[in-house]
């Protein structure tokens, strides 16, 4: 292990940890939390609505997951810029590692919801096998549109903390226009349909759900947004948090 | 491994647009004008040279910290140019990322790990960390559990086994014994005494200018973020103590 190594393992377990103290479930609220919300989205829809999804709880939880795993590391790697002052101008922390970490305490709590989706796909009859590899690939994406975007929003926040709002009501908005607790086939509207072929978190999920849940292999507009998207937002992240990241510690 | 400083600048635009809302401006309120940058630093220019012990002094707001975060990397100069060479280990604020909800061995890790070791490194140095700090009976407490001054131990004690193992050829501390007793900062003193070994440079901000008389061969002294003086400790220190001498207090207070 390398010392970056170390160093990133021990911020994110550290921060890990110091978020149980004074709580009595600890981490399981990591996995309550999608469940609770899986619940509500099911009984208020399917109540609307007969849904045309096959195993429509798991749907709607593996979108649930990926989306919050996309939403809270996010806004966690930005405002770790605005609370963590003293590390930034004190010690010679590489600043990437510090949005890394936001993005891996975010992904320790994804590998607990994933262990959980596991389980759950196992008692439906899914199954793990080749359409795996989808999922695998659907995983990746998801890690590099998420450390992307992280970057992005801890590069400008030092400079106009306003961006934490924006993004608060942009992915609201993305919720709703990603195919969460609906399918992208029952989509009517012309404009929305446009908004979820292009939107690569859309495509990921669907990515996911398809080798989780049907076992099917990721289609090839599917595959193709949801990889370039990430690679294109990845390289953007990456390259304006290289312009903004000398400028960081003067206004910290 | 040496420092070179040229004419160092640093300016920071701070209370231009941006730092206040918006309706502020459209309500008036913000009629004043925005506060002007800030000079941190002006024309620094200084050459360290390999194994130099320089201590770093001036009143508060002189440009010390800044100093210290422009040659470690951490902010860059307005103007002129800073040269180092050799990798820099910083340690402006003692525990600068500690978590004291979390035991003092996890933040042994943790703080060691931000110094940059490696896990083995840290692991094979806890036993020795607490024992200088004093505090082996107390490694699976919380850090919050501790006073302020057994925290600073605890950062003393990595900073020592950083420097033990050479992680680094320059080494910028800021105020380190802040907080602890005059016991320890004895021991302290006599483990600097003797640490880092060889060329490596060790830069040290304080207000402590006996311990600095001790620990120095050549002193640094900044006024209002310029150079006023660069030399040998004891006339350096003797400048800084007859700016410093001021008439009696007001007599309101």
């Amino acid at each position: 292990m390398t010392s970056r190594m170390y160093l990133l393992w021990q911020m994110t377990r550290a921060s890990f940890l110091a978020e149980e103290k004074n709580s009595a479930l600890g981490f399981l609220w990591h996995l309550l939390n999608p469940l609770a919300m899986t619940a509500v989205l099911y009984v208020t829809f399917s109540s609307v609505a007969t849904p045309a999804v096959e195993h429509y709880p798991l749907f709607i939880l593996v979108g649930v997951i990926h989306f919050n795993f996309f939403s809270n590391a996010t806004v966690r790697a930005a405002e770790g810029m605005l609370r963590n002052r003293s590390l930034i101008l004190n010690t010679t922390v590489p600043l990437e590692l510090l949005v890394l970490r936001g993005v891996c305490v975010e992904a320790l709590t994804l590998v607990l919801e994933i262990a959980l989706l596991g389980v759950l796909v196992q008692l439906v009859g899914g199954g793990l096998g080749l359409a795996a590899l989808g999922y695998g690939l659907a995983l990746g994406g998801l890690l590099l549109l998420t450390f992307g975007v992280a970057l992005l929003l801890a590069a400008v926040v030092i400079f106009m903390r306003d961006i934490l709002y924006v993004w608060s009501i942009a992915s609201r908005m993305l919720f709703f226009l990603t195919p969460i607790f609906y399918s992208a086939e029952a989509v009517r509207s012309r404009l929305l349909e446009v908004a979820v072929a292009i939107n690569p978190l859309a495509a990921l999920i669907d990515t996911a759900r398809e080798s989780l849940l049907y076992g099917h292999a990721p289609s090839f507009w599917g595959a193709c947004v949801g990889l370039l998207g990430p690679l294109a937002v990845g390289v953007l992240g990456w390259r304006t948090f290289q312009r903004c990241k000398k400028h960081i510690a003067d206004f910290a | 491994m040496s420092i070179v400083l040229r004419e160092v600048g640093k300016e920071f635009v701070r209370g231009g647009r941006g730092y206040r809302p918006l309706y502020r401006d459209l309500l008036g309120k913000a009629r004043a004008p925005a506060a002007a940058g800030t000079v941190a630093l002006d024309g620094v220019s200084a050459e360290i040279p390999p194994g130099s012990r320089v201590a770093l002094v001036g009143g508060n707001g002189a440009g010390k910290s800044t100093l210290l975060r422009v040659i470690a990397g951490i902010q860059q100069p307005s103007r002129g140019s800073v040269r180092v060479d050799g990798r820099v280990a910083c340690f402006l604020e003692a525990g600068a990322g500690a978590v004291p909800t979390l035991l003092v061995e996890d933040n042994i890790r943790l703080y060691g790990a931000l110094m940059g070791l490696e896990r083995r490194e840290v692991e094979a140095g806890i036993g020795e960390i607490l024992a200088l700090a004093e505090l082996e009976g107390h490694r699976g407490h919380r850090v919050e559990q501790l006073s302020f001054g057994m925290a600073q131990r605890i950062f003393f004690g990595v900073m020592a086994h950083t420097m033990k193992l050479a992680k680094a050829e320059v080494y910028l501390l800021d105020e380190w014994f802040a907080g602890v007793d005059q016991r320890f900062k004895q021991k302290g003193e006599e483990i600097m005494r003797r640490l880092p070994q060889g060329d490596h440079i060790v830069v040290y901000a304080s207000h402590d200018l006996d311990l600095l008389a001790h620990l120095c061969s050549s002193a640094l002294y900044l006024r209002d973020g310029r150079l006023r003086r660069f030399g040998e400790t004891a006339e350096v220190l003797a400048q800084y103590r007859a700016d410093s001498a001021v008439a009696e207090a007001p007599a309101v207070w």
